[in-house]
């Protein structure tokens, strides 16, 4: 009888099950996936195979976006831009690598007296493209066009020209998903460029803005600090600008200071994105460690280091 | 039979392929707020115009291409789609009496229960969620409904609502 659809379907049912069974099925299925999910990594397969056959369907929907913006490109001859898109990507590449300057400066000064440890500087980068942030407005996410097959797993750093913009939570075989900083779900060791303060940014779910939690009113902080990862965790190289302090407000009779900070990472204007392959603190740096620990201990409250490395794990990428 | 097959699903999944492309456009943050849900109106369209195949096991597997591209949890979007069938298939007897605007206010509870679910699973896994922003999509979607519904009436050639009696 399927080729009757328009007379049949005036009676009231379909042709399976009733409408509340299937629903109670659907909900008992959804629930059952939604925990599952949630609590370990098994689907993840399932979930990559899907979303590799809707990527075309994401590199499509990106279209309308990249020519408005690329509209000026095209107005110029195919070599200059080609050209223009070569040397972008190679300056790209050299201020990803020039930035951790400020840091290190300041960290030599204080480390290297201390003790003579030294860290390596180079770390590896794949640059990728962003294909699209997250179209639910509650979710800071963004979509690299980089995947498995180019070497990016879960937990990597994601970096631009001017700090880290987040680091990897599902890795597809033609792409991948990042969180970034300034998501609700997630939190970043860092550390106080000027004085070494260790302490988490928290992201608040909007595009630009980070909050620091937990700084007591005597901390020495203050506007236009910048803030560095501290490799704390061992999800985000060490040394890399992360944000800048730019407001410090404190309510009477609060214990602690209310304070924002803006990332430096163009978080959702940026078209590139470098993905960081190899991290330049290993887990056992037997100099760095301890002096780390030494210097906030003198400002901060004590739990505050401690509770970094849980603090930078964000609930999709538990594992 | 087996053209037959293919005649019945084609417009279907094509529909719902275009309505997938619509939910990831990517719109400024503000206009993304209120994007309506076109997935979601293209499966109650399904679901009231060719009830046989369209329904609520369509929108579970629809919700989990979905979760898949919005990299939320499995399952989220399939809960809140086959509820949002489920109101839907409950509502049909009321519907048929009322021209297309008018459906769009009846199939209100459909959408917003849809939203909620979504809100509720975003709460339980702990996002942020802003209620008041939270009700914008359901009103967007009903108020794209009769356009939506005369755009796939008029590509696929079935109605929203069957005229058993005419």
């Amino acid at each position: 009888m399927d080729g009757f659809d328009h007379d049949e379907s005036g009676a009231s049912g379909e042709s399976g099950p009733p409408p509340l069974i299937s629903m109670v099925l659907a909900l008992a299925a959804s629930v059952g996936l939604m925990m599952f999910d949630r609590s370990q990594d098994t689907l993840q397969p399932a979930r990559n195979v899907m979303a590799s056959l809707t990527y075309p369907l994401d590199a499509v929907a990106s279209v309308p976006g990249e020519m408005a913006s690329s509209f000026d490109n095209y107005l110029q001859r195919e070599r200059l831009t080609e050209d223009n898109q070569k040397l972008r990507e190679e300056n790209l590449l050299l201020r990803g690598r020039l930035q951790k300057l400020a840091a290190l400066q300041a960290e030599n000064a204080r480390i290297r007296s201390l003790l003579q440890s030294s860290r390596q500087l180079q770390d590896d980068v794949i640059i990728s493209e962003v294909l699209a942030t997250s179209p639910d407005p509650y979710r800071q996410l963004i979509k690299l066009n980089k995947g498995l097959r180019e070497s990016i797993h879960v937990g990597q750093a994601v970096i631009d020209a001017n700090g880290i913009m987040g680091q990897i939570v599902q890795a597809h075989s033609f792409h991948s998903i990042a969180i970034l900083i300034t998501d609700a779900n997630h939190g970043i060791p860092v550390e106080l460029n000027r004085t070494g303060l260790q302490t988490i940014a928290q992201g608040l779910g909007k595009s630009n803005q980070l909050s620091l939690p937990f700084l007591t009113v005597n901390t020495d902080i203050r506007e236009g600090d910048l803030l560095v990862s501290s490799g704390l965790g061992e999800r985000y190289p060490a040394g890399y600008p992360v944000a800048r302090i730019t407001r410090i407000a404190h309510q009477a009779g609060d214990e602690f200071l209310s304070i924002r900070a803006q990332p430096t990472a163009s978080l959702n204007r940026g078209r590139e994105a470098l993905v960081v392959i190899s991290r330049n603190t290993p887990p056992a740096e037997p100099g760095a460690q301890p002096a780390e620990h030494a210097s906030p201990a003198l400002d901060a409250g004590p739990e505050t280091p401690a509770s970094a490395p849980d603090m930078s794990v964000p609930d999709d990428a538990a594992s | 039979m087996n053209l037959d097959w293919t005649q019945g699903w084609l417009p279907i999944v094509t529909s719902l392929i275009v309505a997938l492309f619509l939910q990831l456009l990517p719109l400024p943050e503000t206009l993304s707020m209120a994007r309506p849900a076109f997935f979601c109106i293209t499966l109650v369209f399904w679901t009231l115009a060719q009830p046989d195949k369209g329904g609520i096991l369509l929108a579970w597997i629809g919700g989990l291409f979905l979760d898949a591209c919005l990299a939320t949890p499995f399952g989220q979007h399939g809960l809140a789609l086959s509820l949002a069938c489920f109101v839907t298939i409950s509502l049909r007897g009321l519907l048929r009496d009322f021209p297309t605007p008018q459906q769009s206010m009846l199939l209100l509870p459909a959408f917003a229960a849809y939203e909620f679910v979504l809100f509720w699973v975003d709460g339980v896994t702990g996002r942020p969620v802003g209620v008041l922003w939270r009700v914008l999509p359901a009103l967007s979607t009903a108020m794209i409904w009769p356009l939506w519904v005369l755009a796939l009436e008029f590509t696929s050639g079935y109605r929203v609502i069957p005229r058993h009696s005419d």
